[in-house]
């Protein structure tokens, strides 16, 4: 940010002050996105508006709590103490481990087949103390796991309570080091730490330009059939997204993303009647998966 | 709001944030991840040395130049978490999760808390659950057999007795050997001035720690190594008991409320096999007189005949209630309890009541600024037994081994009744002449301990207040308290019982008030700075103790309606008994301690204390001491071994003091009496200009080991203590006009090794069990008695302080045998002048001077064990927990005159059935000589010092927790406990734990059942 984005934001809110004192208030919609997932929205205004060009849509940032709607990653725990919130589901996002590629212990990593209790044993604590019994009288020359660090989000709204929940275990459980801030920062952390490792939206992991997987990171060799490996080390984002959108998994957390929201009126319902249907071509293009088809 | 309205903002505030990026606040919130609960003081770290701590409700806040920032969150008991911060459109939350790891624990230290990774000391933590698994009304009973090193020794089974504590041996001989008591910070004296009242004829003193209510405890720590005793310089010689009381806990605003109810069943836990009427009968006509007259059919007929012990003894009902109140709030926490405990002892009219309420709050009234107060308020009162009180003549029947009704009541003949045909008490025994029958009165024990009275009425208040202050690294915190104790003794025997029979009834009362002013004012300082952490602590505390009492005795009463409540009607009024005393300890401390790294830390203590128990030239007292930790798991040849979770070694030494003597006792004092109708002085102590402290130099190594996962625990401790200057009553000659004189004389050292394990042998969702096991083995000796080698001491002149022998060493002639028919007794040595005969006991001529005598004597065991050891576990399998605990000692040896008094056979008193098997010139025998009048040896023998080895089953307990609807408010357990429930041990007396080292009879212990449910809301 410099002194001209300061500029931008100070015409906005000049013009935004001049339409409430005139009246015309009438079809602004206010989102709240993270900024992992911030261009899928800013995709889906950038469509809707070719439809409807005298709506104003305006994205803030994920920390805001008072918008029409909030675009959330992470199941929301429910507190009764709190306004019922409705959700519309309108994409849905997958998780995939990690590192990078500079990390000198690469090729143990790859040349391990990740099955589900290997990602539990590097990604979390041991689950009681039986657990951690094993773990301890394991030989520490095969701990790989010790060997590497994981990184994960602290955030409520973060995708790593997802991926925790995807393998029964609370974000809490997660073993390493935690950020504070977008998940697309996690990408960041591990750049600084070589021998890291993390999970991830495909939107951050994958290049939407070239639709490859960013140079410098590598994926964990999971466990899962042969075709299924071939198509997740291509590196190939809509080979990826394919994939996952066609066949179960067990080893990739898949999750709903969806705007939540108070309440609603004719331009939201609009809106998110368009999202939910024509808007759905835009979310491979940004890295996520499309709604199911019989959703 | 409206829309254009948020979009402004939104705007506005991109804008702001990125104007103000070079010095923005990110804040946010720490929590523990298990419940939720907000934690205060996590330490938050970063950048360059700097940090914050979080408030009370675990906020934080830190400006920062610039994003991203790298956090280091930490909080004593939980993992570290790492966070890196990348931009601040929301609050940051810290969800910590709880460590397991016995190094990550804080421990309670004198004047403060300590993480354990930092700790230099040997300190010992014994949790809650301990108490609440135990049903024993004073914490010393749950303690034993829980510490390495510490050593449970009760007095006696009479209910609210005290208990002798030792940690790592006796290091005194006429100073205190219990170690200190610490409640709450703050300190529980115990003066060694203020046990009695000057009544007397009370065998029993109320146990000090019977102002604690067990389930009040959250934790007890003990200190056992000087740099952690040192803080309190003149009285941490003896070990440290630091008693952490309950809390509520901060965060949790429900108030908890619960409520327990016990009821248990009590029976003597060993029956001593006594002969029976018709054994009896045929006894005294084989051997004795026949006074009853009794034929042989006659004996046959009287069977079994009276069971006075069974008829002294009774199955005691005990029943206890319990509730307690605790929550929190904003910027208060609290708790509360009562308790109500009624425990009848097993001896006919004995027992044990306490009322006592507990409060423990704090408010933080202001930002930085604390206040609380801790109070306990309550009663206790035990009802024991007379004694017949040791007498410096020949003739009185405790010389001669009764001591009081319930071991009168062992050497009743069983051939006497309780009670007349006519339901009355029967106070005829014609086999009585010697000392409890006067005219045609005998006494009769049953009515003795029914209408006899010997009580302890305690009424206390344990009080004290507090504030503190904190700014910046400094704390500064002042206590105020008050510790004030009534205690009454009441005492009252009729004309026809034991002690009234003489004196046609006899009777006291005895008063003593004591206050104990505490003052403690406190600077501490906590910094990390970097790669060095430093807490210091610097303070000031004051005591001054009063102590008041007043006794007066009457005898010759007309009415005993009123017993001790019409002191006025006995006709003879004893001398009355009256005293002050007075104390005071003015003290200096100083610690710091100094963490490099987190592997190398440092503790130096200092103390200076004046105290007015010595001469003026040697008030001051100087008690430094200093201690190194290495947690060498840090270190990276460790930091890869999976197995291990941490170690930790130890080094520390110092010197600790004692000034556990009465008031005065290094000036003149003379005590009051009266003579030929006027009053009359004697002198009671000379004068020591050069009395001063006892000091103990000690040295301790110490390893601390964790093993896979935190689920294998080890500690380690070496030890070595000198105490020097001995405080030690000295053999005056008669030109003093006194027999002793307390003088700083000789070394005491005590040199041992501690070893506790630990372990969760299975954790898992429905099934934990855990165990854990401590040994110790200390080596007491006297290494140095000055020009007073050889003092001999005891009733029955049983034990000897003695240059190279242990403190509490027996002192008798070592028994051979019985003198067989036929044996070649001219190489026998001469028992006074006289050459035994054959049924006669055989002794050692250990000087081979051809006679037995005082100088044939020699060392036979010592009261202090070789080895003490406890074993407890716990299961928990799903609703249904079990608890278990031993606890043992091995060497030790317990002179057992009950035994020998029950030996002794003559025409009046009953014997134990062993004496059957007593020498005869048909059958022979080895081991009891042939039946006589004869009163035994004056020096006691081999065979009446026994061993005092034991393996207890101090507790097992089963308890359930059934699960409730949800919708239900409540929790709820039942359980059921059996204390004491058996006992392997070689002695032959009652029970092989009689502190003191003289089982004259002591009140026998009991086996406990007890039921009972708690409810928590």
């Amino acid at each position: 940010m410099n002194a001209k984005t300061l500029l931008t934001a100070i015409a906005v809110a000049t013009t935004l002050t001049a339409r409430g004192a005139t009246g015309q208030n009438d079809g602004i919609i206010t989102i709240a996105a993270s900024k992992t997932s911030k261009p899928l929205v800013e995709r889906w205004i950038e469509g809707y508006k070719t439809l409807h060009p005298h709506v104003q849509i305006v994205v803030m940032s994920g920390g805001t709590t008072d918008a029409d709607l909030t675009l959330t990653l992470a199941p929301t725990p429910s507190n009764p103490q709190e306004t019922p919130t409705k959700v519309t589901y309108v994409a849905r996002y997958a998780l995939l481990p990690v590192t990078p590629a500079s990390n000198p212990l690469l090729a143990d990593i790859q040349q391990k087949e990740w099955k589900s209790k290997d990602l539990k044993k590097l990604f979390f604590r041991a689950e009681d103390l039986d657990e951690e019994y094993e773990e301890a009288t394991e030989s520490k020359h095969n701990r790989l796991y010790d060997k590497l660090t994981v990184y994960s989000g602290s955030s409520r709204k973060s995708v790593t309570r997802t991926f925790a929940a995807h393998f029964g275990r609370r974000a809490d459980d997660l073993r390493g080091n935690r950020i504070a801030g977008d998940d697309l920062y996690l990408l960041s952390a591990i750049e600084e730490e070589k021998t890291a490792v993390t999970f991830n939206t495909l939107s951050n992991l994958y290049d939407l330009t070239s639709r490859t997987l960013s140079p410098n990171l590598v994926l964990l060799p999971l466990s899962v059939k042969k075709a299924q490996s071939e198509a997740l080390l291509s590196g190939n984002l809509d080979e990826t997204l394919q994939l996952i959108e066609s066949q179960h998994i067990d080893l990739i957390p898949v999750e709903d993303i969806g705007f939540t929201y108070q309440t609603t009126d004719a331009d939201i319902d609009q809106f998110l009647r368009w999202v939910v249907s024509d808007g759905q071509q835009y979310n491979h293009q940004q890295g996520f998966l499309r709604l199911p088809q019989n959703s | 709001m409206t829309t254009q309205h948020k979009i402004l903002l939104a705007a506005a505030f991109s804008a702001a944030t990125s104007l103000a990026a070079h010095a923005q606040t990110i804040s946010g919130t720490i929590s523990d991840a298990l419940n939720g609960d907000p934690i205060a003081g996590a330490a938050v770290k970063y950048g360059n040395g700097r940090g914050v701590t979080s408030d009370i409700d675990g906020h934080f806040s830190i400006g920062v130049k610039s994003l991203p920032i790298k956090l280091t969150i930490t909080y004593t008991g939980y993992r570290p978490q790492t966070l890196t911060v990348y931009d601040d459109e929301e609050d940051i939350e810290v969800k910590l999760t709880e460590q397991r790891n016995f190094l990550n624990d804080v421990v309670v230290v004198g004047y403060g808390t300590q993480s354990r990774t930092q700790l230099t000391g040997s300190v010992v933590t014994v949790k809650a659950d301990v108490f609440e698994n135990s049903t024993a009304s004073t914490l010393d009973g749950a303690l034993s057999g829980q510490v390495a090193g510490l050593n449970v020794t009760a007095a006696s089974g009479q209910p609210g007795a005290e208990s002798s504590i030792r940690i790592r041996g006796g290091n005194s001989v006429n100073a205190s050997n219990d170690p200190l008591y610490v409640v709450d910070g703050f300190i529980y004296y115990k003066d060694a001035s203020s046990s009695g009242t000057g009544l007397g004829a009370i065998e029993s003193s109320l146990n000090p720690l019977a102002t604690i209510n067990p389930n009040d405890i959250e934790r007890i720590e003990v200190l056992k190594d000087v740099s952690a005793t040192a803080i309190y310089g003149s009285r941490g010689a003896n070990g440290v008991i630091l008693i952490t009381t309950k809390k509520g806990k901060l965060g949790e605003k429900k108030a908890h409320i619960s409520y327990g109810y016990s009821i248990g069943l009590s029976s003597v836990s060993k029956h001593l096999d006594l002969l029976n009427a018709s054994e009896w009968a045929q006894f005294q006509k084989t051997y004795f007189s026949n006074k009853g007259g009794y034929t042989d059919e006659q004996i046959k007929a009287l069977g079994k005949g009276t069971d006075w012990q069974d008829a002294v003894l009774r199955t005691a009902v005990q029943q206890a209630h319990e509730l307690s109140i605790n929550g929190s709030t904003d910027k208060s926490r609290y708790a509360f309890s009562a308790s109500y405990t009624d425990q009848d002892g097993i001896v006919l009219n004995s027992g044990f009541q306490r009322y006592n309420f507990h409060t423990n709050a704090e408010w933080e009234l202001q930002k930085n600024l604390k206040f609380g107060i801790n109070a306990t308020y309550g009663r206790s009162k035990q009802q024991g037994l007379t004694t017949t009180e040791e007498q410096v003549f020949n003739s009185s029947p405790y010389s001669a081994g009764i001591t009081n009704s319930f071991v009168y009541a062992l050497l009743m003949p069983p051939v006497i009744s309780v009670h007349n045909a006519d339901g009355s008490y029967n106070f005829t025994n014609p086999y009585e002449y010697a000392y409890f029958a006067i005219g045609d009165h005998a006494a009769n024990p049953v009515y003795d301990l029914k209408e006899s009275v010997a009580e302890n009425v305690n009424n206390y208040l344990l009080s004290n207040v507090w504030a503190s202050y904190k700014l910046g690294g400094f704390t500064l915190k002042a206590t105020v308290g008050l510790s004030s104790e009534k205690l009454t003794q009441n005492y009252f025997s009729g004309a026809y019982t034991s002690l009234g029979l003489a004196t046609q009834g006899i009777g006291g009362t005895g008063n003593r008030q004591t206050d104990v002013w505490q003052q403690e004012y406190t600077l501490s300082y906590n910094k990390e700075l970097g790669i060095h952490q430093i807490d210091a602590l610097a303070g000031y505390t004051k005591q001054t103790s009063t102590s008041t009492h007043s006794a007066i005795r009457t005898n010759h009463f007309t009415n005993e309606t009123l017993k001790q409540y019409n002191l006025g009607d006995g006709a003879n009024i004893y001398t009355p008994q009256t005293g002050i005393s007075e104390s005071t300890l003015n003290s200096l401390i100083a610690r710091v301690n100094y963490t490099l790294l987190d592997r190398y830390n440092a503790t130096a203590t200092f103390r200076a204390d004046r105290s007015s128990r010595f001469s003026k030239n040697h008030r001051w007292g100087y008690f430094p001491s200093l201690g190194l930790s290495w947690n060498a798991d840090k270190e990276n040849f460790l930091a890869h071994a999976r197995h291990i979770d941490y170690l930790k070694l130890r080094l520390t030494g110092g010197l600790v003091g004692n000034q556990e003597i009465p008031d005065y006792a290094f000036s003149t004092s003379y005590n009051t009496g009266s003579y030929g109708g006027s009053s009359s002085y004697a002198k009671a102590n000379t004068a020591n200009d050069n009395l001063k402290w006892e000091t103990t130099a000690s040295y301790n190594l110490g390893a601390d080991l964790g093993l896979w996962g935190g689920r294998f625990n080890v500690v380690l401790d070496l030890y070595y203590k000198k105490t020097s200057d001995l405080l030690l009553d000295v053999p005056m000659g008669f030109a003093n006009g006194v027999t002793s004189q307390l003088q700083n004389v000789g070394n005491v050292e005590n040199k041992g090794i501690e070893l506790a394990v630990n372990g969760t042998l299975l954790k898992r969702r429905h099934l934990q069990w855990t165990a854990s096991a401590n040994l110790a083995h200390n080596k007491n000796e006297i290494t140095n008695m000055g020009k007073t080698n050889n003092v001999i001491q005891g009733a029955d002149n049983q034990q000897i302080l003695r240059k190279g022998e242990a403190l509490g060493s027996f002192y008798g002639l070592q028994f051979v045998g019985i003198v067989q028919n036929g044996e070649d007794v001219s190489q026998q040595p001469t028992v006074n002048g006289l050459t035994p005969k054959a049924g006669d006991a055989k002794f050692a001529d250990a000087n081979n001077d051809g006679k037995i005598d005082g100088n044939d004597r020699v060392i036979l065991g010592s009261i202090q064990p070789d080895l003490t050891y406890g074993f407890s576990s716990q299961l928990q399998v799903r609703e249904w927990d079990f608890s278990v605990t031993f606890a043992g000692s091995h060497g030790g040896k317990l002179y057992n005159a009950l035994g020998r008094r029950l030996e002794q056979t003559g025409d009046s008193y009953n014997v134990l059935s062993t004496v059957k098997d007593a020498w005869t010139a048909e059958r022979g025998g080895n081991t009891l000589p042939l039946a006589s009048t004869s009163r035994p040896f004056s020096y006691i023998d081999s065979r009446y010092v026994q061993s005092a080895s034991y393996l207890k089953l101090r507790n097992l307990t089963i308890g359930y927790r059934p699960r409730l609807p949800k919708s239900f408010p409540l929790s709820l357990r039942i359980y059921a406990t059996a204390s004491n429930l058996f006992t392997l041990t070689p002695y032959k007396g009652y029970d092989p734990e009689v502190s003191g080292g003289t089982d004259r009879g002591a009140y026998p212990s009991a086996r406990t059942f007890t039921f009972g449910v708690s409810i928590t809301l």
